[in-house]
């Protein structure tokens, strides 16, 4: 199959070999959870802000910020790990979904404050 | 069981002290430290700086700037080490809000997560830029100042405001 195929080209390593696209779904799973989440602040949020009359004080930065947070980590990790071993791209998809962890709890926590300040 | 006497042992040559053993078949005979630790002496005792400009400068540089870079890296160390325990202290201060079994069960995996996170950081970082990588040391720094402002302990930090 791979016969009239020239002999760099199968030399260089794919961007994308089955091994990684499969850590990457497994992943997707773990950071989608924090896009549901996210997604699910932004839906909700507003309407329980608006019930407290608190309708100006809707903290929209955070709430995208959120959204995108997960987005923009796991497609970084994902664009920097092409052509690269599959440990890198494990250490490099674990370390972006740790660091979307730790900003939906800073996001969070900021937006607490801001309701009392 | 009669032990063999020891072989006497061949002193003459004072370089296999500072070899071990298989050196030579992994290419690694020569000096490890690079530069030329006794040209870079005779440069600096007999010219005073004569031959800064010749090409005897340039490993010196080099090696200034990848001492500069250990150094830089060893202070985000203790940085990241930082946000670690400002993590472990920010997860003592959150709490599951909601009653469902699987939003809790996510929650305690990301506070676990959150604690090991400046760890991961740091630890992509130095993997991603090896030795070799082009630009290492505006690479390597500028990751680690973006991890280390992403990854503010802001549950740990907004408590100790309040």
């Amino acid at each position: 199959m791979t016969d009239d195929v020239t002999a760099p080209a199968s030399d260089a390593p794919r961007g994308w070999p089955v091994a990684a696209i499969v850590l990457a779904v497994v992943f997707g799973l773990l950071y989608a959870w924090f896009l549901y989440q996210a997604i699910g602040n932004l839906i909700n949020v507003p309407p329980a802000y608006d019930e407290y009359e608190l309708g100006d004080r809707i903290p929209w930065a955070i709430l995208i910020g959120g959204v995108v947070a997960p987005v923009m980590l796991f497609a970084g990790a994902a664009w920097v790990g092409v052509r690269r071993t599959l440990t890198d791209r494990v250490l490099l998809f674990a370390a972006g979904l740790a660091a979307t962890a730790a900003i939906s709890f800073s996001l969070l926590e900021i937006s607490r404050y801001l309701v009392f300040v | 069981m009669s032990a063999n006497p020891p072989d006497p042992v061949d002193e003459t040559d004072d370089d296999d002290a500072l070899h071990w053993a298989g050196d030579d078949a992994r290419g690694q005979a020569a000096p490890r430290l690079r530069g030329g630790a006794s040209e870079g002496a005779d440069t600096d005792a007999a010219h005073e700086g004569a031959d800064a400009a010749s090409g005897d400068a340039a490993p010196a540089i080099r090696g200034r700037a990848e001492t500069a870079l250990l150094a830089a890296t060893g202070v985000f160390a203790g940085l990241y080490l930082a946000l670690v325990v400002g993590w472990i202290l920010s997860v003592q201060l959150l709490a599951y809000p909601g009653l469902d079994l699987a939003g809790e069960v996510m929650w305690q995996f990301a506070e676990f997560l959150s604690m090991v996170a400046p760890a991961l950081w740091f630890a992509v970082v130095l993997t991603l830029t090896p030795r070799e990588t082009s630009r290492r040391g505006a690479k390597r720094i500028g990751w680690l100042v973006v991890g280390l402002a992403l990854l503010l302990p802001w549950p740990f930090l907004l408590g100790a405001l309040a």
